[in-house]
């Protein structure tokens, strides 16, 4: 059976990681390179990098980083943020990325998914869903928290999986970066309306959440950042305390 | 110095970073440079895309087959990885049927699945292996370690003889196979953080 993977995210502005807090206040968390280093060795299942600069000709800076971070780490990379078109796609698998992340041109062209699973199979294509709270009803958020849109979570995933995506990846803005534990009606939501394997982030800050995402749904995995950049928290130890509750990981 | 052979369908860095961080000269070898199978100690073929696909080019090149059975003949050791390992078979069924290497008798057909959300296709992620036999290459690895997989076909073996670790999906398939000096994972050592460097690292210092 496939293990629940444990996965740091990590995003990139600029020429360095940093990390948010519910999309805003960035925060410096050091070299990408050296930290992507330091996650690889202890023992993340896979690591997800984000480029979050929406200026597009910064898709360039998320490429340099993915060339150096692939020939020091050795596990699967997922990489996107800023990723247009099929040419997008084709450069970040090129330059080391296992899988791709695509969000807001999902939107605008639910076909891209398609015509890039066609491309790289479809194992290689991670739709990522930014949802936030308004007026207490949950929108879809795209262009990094920016641009609420029309369709429902229900609608939104039932057309990428009938666009062949391989993989779903859903963040609370609410909760992001705040550690305060994540919104696990969301995560059971989520669980319900789709078919393919689920990465859950948003506000997870201690084991204890970690465990009970894994125990309580079928999420196949939990990518966390705050977590493994602001405490001395890492991959192994989350491990260490998730092994005694008989979770499905890959502990060796 | 280890050769990688580039069939031009995958991306190399990987498995040559790989190869590179554990201390091994590479030297990364195209189709029409037959020649340089005489410079190499060990060679790996690695592996993305369909069978069709690789057999269609590798049975195009009539002077890389000679040299390459040559190669196997004399004992040197060959490493096949994913599709690398499948396309080590007597045939595959991936597309079309299609000729295989036939260092290992076996064939290649599509995983056995239930389309449920447990046991969809590719079978994608980290999985354990159950080792069945020891061999040298197995050294440092403990049975159960985990290895990363991304693939929707397997290799059906002829006979159970050169199978060394098999892995459970839905059914149990093989994911290591030797025949002598002949070597196939299916799961990406190069992806496999620890285990997958220690195994690909007793293949390179493997001497038959």
């Amino acid at each position: 059976m496939l293990k629940k993977r444990i996965i740091p995210l990590l995003l990139i502005l600029d020429d360095r990681f940093v990390k948010t807090i519910n999309f805003n206040s960035f925060k410096d968390v050091g070299d990408p390179i050296s930290t992507a280093k330091i996650f690889n060795d202890s023992d993340a299942d896979e690591l997800i990098l984000l480029n979050i600069n929406r200026d597009n000709k910064f898709l360039s800076k998320l490429i340099f980083f993915l060339k150096e971070i692939s020939k020091e780490c050795f596990i699967p990379i997922t990489a996107g943020g800023g990723i247009k078109s099929i040419e997008d796609a084709t450069k970040i698998i090129k330059n080391g990325a296992d899988k791709i992340v695509i969000n807001s041109a999902c939107y605008e062209n639910y076909s891209l998914i398609k015509n890039i699973a066609e491309k790289f199979g479809r194992q290689a294509v991670v739709a990522s869903i930014d949802v936030k709270k308004v007026d207490g009803n949950l929108k879809l958020v795209s262009n990094c928290g920016k641009k609420i849109e029309k369709i429902s979570l229900e609608n939104h995933l039932k057309k990428l999986m009938d666009n062949d995506i391989g993989e779903v990846m859903i963040n609370s803005i609410d909760c992001e970066g705040t550690m305060k534990g994540p919104d696990y009606e969301l995560a059971q939501k989520v669980n319900d309306l789709t078919t393919v394997p689920i990465i859950f982030s948003g506000g997870i800050g201690n084991y204890d959440q970690i465990k009970n995402i894994f125990q309580n749904s079928n999420i196949s995995a939990v990518a966390c950042g705050s977590l493994f950049n602001f405490t001395d928290s890492n991959p192994i130890r989350a491990k260490a305390y998730l092994k005694s509750y008989n979770i499905n990981l890959r502990l060796f | 110095m280890i050769g990688i052979l580039d069939l031009e369908i995958c991306n190399l860095t990987s498995v040559s970073s790989a190869v590179y961080n554990l201390g091994f000269d590479f030297n990364i070898i195209k189709i029409n440079e037959e020649k340089k199978l005489n410079k190499i100690s060990h060679l790996i073929i690695p592996g993305v895309g369909s069978f069709s696909n690789i057999s269609d080019e590798y049975f195009n090149n009539e002077n890389f087959q000679l040299q390459l059975n040559d190669y196997v003949n004399k004992g040197k050791p060959l490493l096949g990885i994913c599709l690398g390992m499948q396309f080590l078979a007597t045939e595959g069924f991936e597309n079309k049927k299609s000729k295989g290497l036939n260092f290992i008798k076996a064939s290649v057909d599509l995983m056995k699945t239930d389309n449920s959300k447990m046991f969809y296709l590719p079978h994608i992620g980290w999985n354990e292996i159950n080792i069945i036999k020891n061999h040298s290459i197995l050294k440092g690895i403990q049975n159960k370690s985990n290895f990363y997989f991304v693939h929707s076909y397997q290799m059906k073996l002829r006979n159970k003889e050169c199978l060394y670790a098999e892995t459970k999906y839905l059914d149990n398939f093989p994911s290591i196979v030797i025949n002598n000096n002949v070597v196939g994972f299916q799961f990406h050592p190069e992806k496999s953080s620890k285990n997958g460097l220690k195994i690909l690292e007793n293949f390179c210092n493997w001497n038959i």
